[in-house]
């Protein structure tokens, strides 16, 4: 009430005469230097501070070994693990010293993120006008999804660069080769999921001229011809039949909706205004036909991957994509309002984005405050935050007794802003040091020469094996060490559990020598690495930097 | 507007600054305090009396660790852990951290116990000697990298960067390639300083 009462009583400073056309103003913002500050500032920078977790990991040890139809890992066909992120990996990996890096993994993902947020804006700058791709690009890099880049949150952003590019091009000009070749590329980092979103999205979209056509058709058929006549060729017909088969072994997400909305924060709540129907109504026709598009495969994405299994994953990121489009679309309309929207809807604006900031101070304020004063390493991180975030709580308290939506928008970055500090400054170190497997695989490495392979009897986990920075290999039995191809004396990593039924009993070993011992995180068991009782032959490895003798 | 800006600036250095003098005071937050390895190693800075019964309750210490100079905190420490049954090291060195390799293992020792598990050990800050012993803890029974170590002391707060390196020293199977035994020989083949033969006078007669 005292909000709308501010209004009444103030005139909006839009309409004052001396004051230029703020509207007019804005949407000749420069977008491409603002589209690239906000991707270099909310997702490129630290891109590759966070640890791999298993899933990635296995990305990751595959990125090291040769090009295949599937990832290779611990010396075998992995069928979750499909070539084209791989292919990335090793593209990445030639720049690193001594094989993948984590930035193997997540600077491809994120370069991943940032040309989808490329994509959508470029698409709302066309159609709408620059302010809305400054929006658009503002509501996918600053959310928490493009932050994190994590695949425990299911995002799979390489795969969904196909998707969201085929959409886009489907949306914008209709069926065609190029729909083709982005839904191939989708397949070829993910398998099939991805094409059964955009075939579903595809007939919800329900236009004449974005039907699944012959020439969308054919780029797809003949890539998953040829990537099924390679893996034949590589691999066993069941590596194949399992690669095709592994999505439908996974579970129904339920929580698909709610992931959306939660890694979209903090800007998929504004998705919500497109209700009224005053804002759509402003909307040109063919803002409309773009943002209802989008609307459109929000909705069956997200029915498709909460109900069929497997699709979880391959859904989210388009869905994510329709909310920030969405959300973008509805904030472009809130600043280019000239009085003709009503004023409940910029009210309502106003008290999400109050609401947005007023959660996020109190979340600052307790916990952050907490972590600040009990851990003097994350002390000035967390005053950094705490200043941001208040400053945006306080933007968004003058936007509700102004009636400004500019306050508000202000507000959100500001929340951003923070959460990305946060993430940087705090998540990221805290996250590492807690779950990481760096250390534990690195105490395993530093053991070994340069490329050496570690050999192990069963499968490890992948992120501890990628953090020793060596290559893994799985033996059917002790004894296949004999016809391991590397020279000279080869490393065997063993449980305790193992080393001593090697000691009990030794007939079918070759004689081992312990190297060194490891505790393992929690003080329960004991790593031990061993080598086999042979000279051992250092090969230096070929350095890009050496000198050309 | 201006009085809501100010009211709340006000109400958050009023928080701040109780907040600050609570943790000066140690009665905030467990200073330093932090799991190195769950129900064998635990670290924290100067407890207070009821955070350190707090501490053995919840966690289930068996033996506490104190690394101060002997005095009247230390006194008070060794009767609380007496009251509590729980074991009392205090392993006394300077405040830098530059303790003995044997004061060291003594922790080690008392992690390996079954019996005298989980051990909390601590000094004034949890930074330097705290940090020193746990360095060696990581170095020799989980084989961290210096690297890895020197950055768990630098999340603790210790930012000098010398005693990782000082601890290294200390641990038995380093990585690297070992000593061929023996290490060091020494032939002698230096041609002994000649000294001349000290003249006698002679003994021979006279007519």
């Amino acid at each position: 009430m005292l909000a709308d009462k501010t209004v009444a009583t103030r005139p909006s400073l839009r309409l004052r005469a001396d004051l230029p056309d703020l509207a007019a103003t804005r949407a000749d913002w420069p977008t491409r230097p603002m589209m690239i500050a906000l991707a270099v500032g909310f997702v490129l920078f630290g891109a590759a501070g966070l640890e791999l977790s298993p899933g990635e990991a296995r990305v990751g040890m595959a990125s090291g070994e040769g090009v295949g139809p599937f990832g290779r890992v611990f010396g075998y066909w992995d069928p979750s693990v499909w070539p084209l992120p791989v292919a990335f990996g090793q593209v990445w990996s030639y720049f690193e010293e001594l094989g993948p890096t984590q930035n193997a993994v997540r600077w491809p993902a994120a370069i991943a993120g940032v040309l989808i947020g490329f994509i959508l804006a470029r698409r709302a700058r066309l159609t709408i006008d620059r302010r809305a791709g400054v929006l658009v690009a503002l509501a996918w890099f600053g959310s928490f999804a493009l932050m994190d880049r994590s695949s425990v949150s299911g995002l799979d952003l390489i795969a969904g660069l196909g998707t969201v590019a085929a959409l886009d091009r489907l949306l914008a000009k209709g069926s065609g080769w190029v729909v083709g070749l982005w839904a191939s590329l989708a397949f070829l980092a993910a398998g099939w999921p991805p094409l059964a979103v955009l075939g579903l999205a595809t007939v919800v979209l329900g236009r004449s001229g974005a039907t699944w056509s012959w020439s969308t058709t054919c780029p797809v058929a003949v890539t998953v011809a040829a990537w099924s006549a390679w893996a034949l060729s590589q691999a066993r017909a069941e590596a194949w039949a399992s690669a095709l088969a592994l999505p439908i072994t996974q579970p129904s997400s339920w929580g698909l909706a709610i992931a959306a909305v939660c890694l979209g924060l903090p800007w998929t709540p504004f998705a919500i205004l497109s209700t009224s129907r005053p804002l759509r109504e402003g909307w040109s026709k063919e803002s409309r036909g773009m943002i209802l598009g989008w609307l459109k495969v929000l909705g069956a994405t997200l029915i498709v991957g909460m109900m069929v299994p497997g699709l979880g994953s391959a859904a989210l990121v388009p869905a994510m994509a329709g909310l920030a489009v969405v959300a973008a679309s509805c904030w472009d309309r809130l600043l280019a309002d000239a009085g003709e929207l009503p004023a409940t809807v910029g009210r309502r604006a106003r008290r999400i984005a109050l609401l947005i900031a007023g959660l996020w101070l109190i979340l600052v304020l307790g916990w952050g405050g907490y972590v600040g004063f009990a851990i003097a390493y994350y002390r000035s991180t967390m005053i950094a935050v705490g200043l941001v975030s208040l400053a945006g709580f306080l933007m968004a308290i003058r936007a509700s007794r102004l009636g400004e939506v500019r306050w508000a928008l202000g507000a959100m970055v500001a929340v951003s802003v923070a959460l990305k500090l946060a993430h940087w400054g705090y998540y990221v170190p805290e996250s590492n040091y807690r779950t990481g497997a760096g250390p534990w695989g690195r105490a395993i490495g530093q053991w070994v020469p340069e490329k050496h392979p570690i050999h192990v009897l069963h499968a490890w986990p992948a992120d501890l094996a990628f953090a020793t920075n060596r290559p893994f290999r799985q033996l059917p039995a002790p004894h296949n060490i004999d016809f391991q191809p590397t020279k000279g004396s080869k490393f065997i990593l063993l449980q305790d559990s193992e080393y001593a039924e090697y000691l009990n009993w030794s007939k079918g070993w070759p004689k081992l020598i312990k190297v060194a011992e490891f505790e393992d995180e929690m003080g329960l068991s004991k790593r031990i690495l061993t080598r086999t009782d042979e000279p051992l032959i250092i090969e230096r490895p070929f350095r890009k930097h050496d000198p050309v003798e | 507007m201006r009085i809501g800006i100010v009211l709340v600036v006000l109400v958050a250095a009023g928080v701040s600054t109780y907040l600050g003098i609570e943790t000066r005071k140690n009665r905030l937050v467990w200073d330093h305090f932090d799991v190195v390895k769950p129900d064998i190693l635990y670290r924290s800075g100067q407890l207070n009396p009821d955070q350190l019964t707090e501490a053995v309750k919840r966690y289930g210490l068996r033996t506490l660790v104190n690394f101060q100079r002997p005095g009247p905190g230390v006194e008070a420490e060794r009767a609380l852990a007496k009251s509590l049954g729980i074991d009392f090291l205090n392993l006394p060195m300077t405040g830098d951290g530059f303790g003995q390799e044997l004061q060291f293992r003594e922790v080690l020792k008392a992690c390996d116990d079954p019996d005298r598990r989980p051990v909390l050990v601590h000094c004034a800050r949890g930074t330097c000697r705290t940090g020193a012993s746990v360095a060696l803890y990581r170095f020799e029974r989980d084989g961290w990298t210096i690297a890895d170590v020197a950055n768990e002391m630098r999340r603790q707060s210790y930012r000098d960067g010398w005693l990782p390196g000082y601890v290294y020293q200390m641990i038995k199977n380093r990585q690297g390639f070992p000593l061929p035994d023996p290490a060091i020989t020494l032939d002698r083949n230096l041609i002994p300083p000649v000294t001349p033969p000290t003249e006698k006078p002679s003994q021979e007669g006279t007519d």
